[in-house]
């Protein structure tokens, strides 16, 4: 029998990495679209 | 299920499915050349790797078949998927490093390198056989997955998921498959993570879950003994390690860092998150009277639909066969329906973009192990992008033809894994672990060895005590390995084995 305890704890790390792993995506996302606009401002420019 | 509730995740559905239909079109635009529609000119950051390796592996198994096994086995169903995941984390730190640093294009030269070209063209066949058969059962499970969800007929639903999954996969290539994934990632991290936490929640907790479902249902061995706990963990850990899927998420990446954290990164978060969360999903399903009615209700349907169509199935097959309406069921009733409609098109999409994954990688193998090296070894770049953008369309509409006249999923799948454990594992793990060019011999040997005794093992004698031909198959690969070796360390190597260390260059990165 696993301990509920234990489950609890494991609910709550599943929870947090998938918190954690969405914002480093968003973050990835935002960095992209900025590069992207940045480098068609360039483009713009030249 | 209402008819007004229907018509939202239907319509979810076309939504997404005119989504999937602008990504791989966006992604037609940034594609140039071979190494974009094969390769995603290699500039994949970790992150995205991550997300695209971890939606691969949430397919239809990992999300509404592993509901539907822990909702009737327990927790040692969600345990033992943890193989899957390790397998990812172990390939991951040890050797996605060593695939991407060498700039490899297929599994095949990574085996010349390493065992001369006989391997390579074995490998091939292994990649071909594997892939194969995984684009036929995933184009099937499609329409299954689909049929079973929304009550589309199978034949419809086969061929408007499969149209969209090959449009978008031959217009963008592993781009456009990337770029999904992501997608499928995220509306699928989100979802389950949410139904997880509201059902925990309005249970109460561990506790009260427990007082509610059968004891059993927390204990590792209430259905399962531990031997057969044992054997199938480690099915699972061999059945996917190296698949050229999973391959494919190293050659992607921006560099040797990136191809390690993105693949071993997507293991480490698997097991952190999903285990757990079918767990509870599982368990709230076997204890919603809502969803138990419902399999009830899929159960009485099977049994009449095999009685019309005069097709032997037993009690236990189709109350087995109804579970699969578990996880979307309590998805129905957990969510608002607009956001059910969003998790179930995403459900689907899962299914879909394991398809999408396998058709890329054997588009890839026609062209650079078949096309590039026996038909045209002077082809142009521009020559090898149409080469795999034909063979991406032809590839997903041969798998459509043979989906639609043989869709039993189980038995293609377990069929190939049966035979990719025991010819490919071992030699994978010597040429990244205990290489030598005086391995050679005994490697290709044990490939060959392997392969036979799986298949005198399933189809000579008829898989003997519970023993899989995976299992046999990879244990007579390695005695061969064994007693070829002494034998043949220091015969010289002929053209046949010799490895090709002079076309690439590990450090070229």
């Amino acid at each position: 029998m696993i301990p509920v305890s234990l489950l609890t704890v494991l609910h709550f790390v599943s929870l947090a990495s998938s918190l954690v792993i969405l914002a480093l995506l968003a973050w990835q996302y935002l960095r992209k679209v900025r590069l992207d606009k940045a480098r068609n401002n360039s483009r713009e420019d030249l | 299920m209402q008819f007004a509730d229907r018509t939202i995740e239907l319509a979810m559905l076309a939504a997404y499915l005119v989504v999937l239909l602008w990504i791989g079109i966006r992604a037609a635009r940034q594609v140039k050349s071979s190494g974009d529609y094969t390769l995603a000119g290699r500039s994949v950051p970790w992150i995205v790797v991550l997300a695209t390796t971890a939606a691969t592996m949430i397919g239809g198994g990992a999300s509404v078949g592993m509901v539907s096994q822990v909702s009737q086995i327990g927790i040692a169903a969600a345990v033992i998927t943890c193989a899957w995941h390790l397998q990812l984390i172990f390939t991951g730190l040890f050797v996605a490093p060593k695939l991407r640093g060498l700039n490899l294009i297929t599994v095949g030269d990574y085996f010349q390198l390493k065992f001369g070209p006989l391997a390579r063209e074995l490998a091939v066949v292994n990649c071909v056989v594997f892939l194969v058969g995984a684009l036929a059962a995933q184009m099937a499970a499609i329409g299954m997955v689909t049929n079973t969800i929304l009550g589309v007929p199978y034949g419809a639903a086969l061929l408007i998921g499969a149209t969209v999954t090959i449009f978008y996969s031959t217009v963008g290539g592993i781009r456009a498959v990337v770029s999904t994934d992501v997608l499928q990632f995220v509306i699928l991290v989100i979802g389950i993570g949410a139904a997880s936490a509201i059902l925990m929640s309005q249970h109460g907790g561990f506790e009260a879950m427990r007082a509610v479902a059968s004891e059993g249902q927390f204990q590792m061995t209430s259905h399962w003994s531990a031997t057969k706990l044992f054997s199938l963990f480690f099915a699972f850990l061999l059945g996917e390690t190296f698949v050229p899927p999973y391959a494919v998420r190293c050659f992607i990446a921006k560099d040797k860092q990136h191809a390690k954290w993105g693949v071993a990164g997507g293991g480490i978060f698997l097991v952190l998150f999903l285990p757990i969360a079918t767990f509870i999903l599982g368990t709230a399903a076997r204890t919603n009277p809502e969803v138990q009615s419902a399999i009830e209700a899929e159960k009485q349907q099977l049994l009449v639909a095999a009685v019309d169509a005069r097709i032997p199935l037993t009690e236990e097959a189709a109350q087995q066969q109804a579970y699969q309406v578990a996880f979307p069921t309590l998805v129905r009733v957990t969510f608002h329906p607009v956001f059910a409609g969003v998790m179930i098109a995403a459900i689907i999409a899962a299914v879909m973009s394991s398809a999408d994954s396998c058709l890329s990688c054997l588009a890839t193998v026609v062209m650079e192990d078949v096309y590039r090296r026996h038909v045209a070894p002077g082809a142009s770049d521009k020559f090898l992008l149409r080469v795999a953008q034909v063979s991406t369309l032809m590839l997903g509409a041969a798998a459509v033809v043979g989906a639609w006249f043989f869709s039993n999923v189980a038995d293609i799948l377990v069929f190939i894994y049966d035979f990719w454990a025991p010819t490919m594992v071992l030699p994978f793990i010597i040429a990244v672990f205990w290489y030598h060019k005086s391995r050679v011999y005994a490697v290709v040997v044990s490939m060959i060895v392997g392969a036979v005794a799986a298949i005198v093992w399933r189809f000579g004698l008829g898989s003997p005590s519970d023993v899989g031909p995976a299992l046999f198959g990879f244990a007579a690969a390695l005695v061969a390995f064994l007693v070829t070796l002494p034998l043949t360390s220091r015969l010289p190597l002929g053209w046949l084995f010799r490895p090709s260390d002079d076309i690439f260059d590990e450090e070229s990165v």
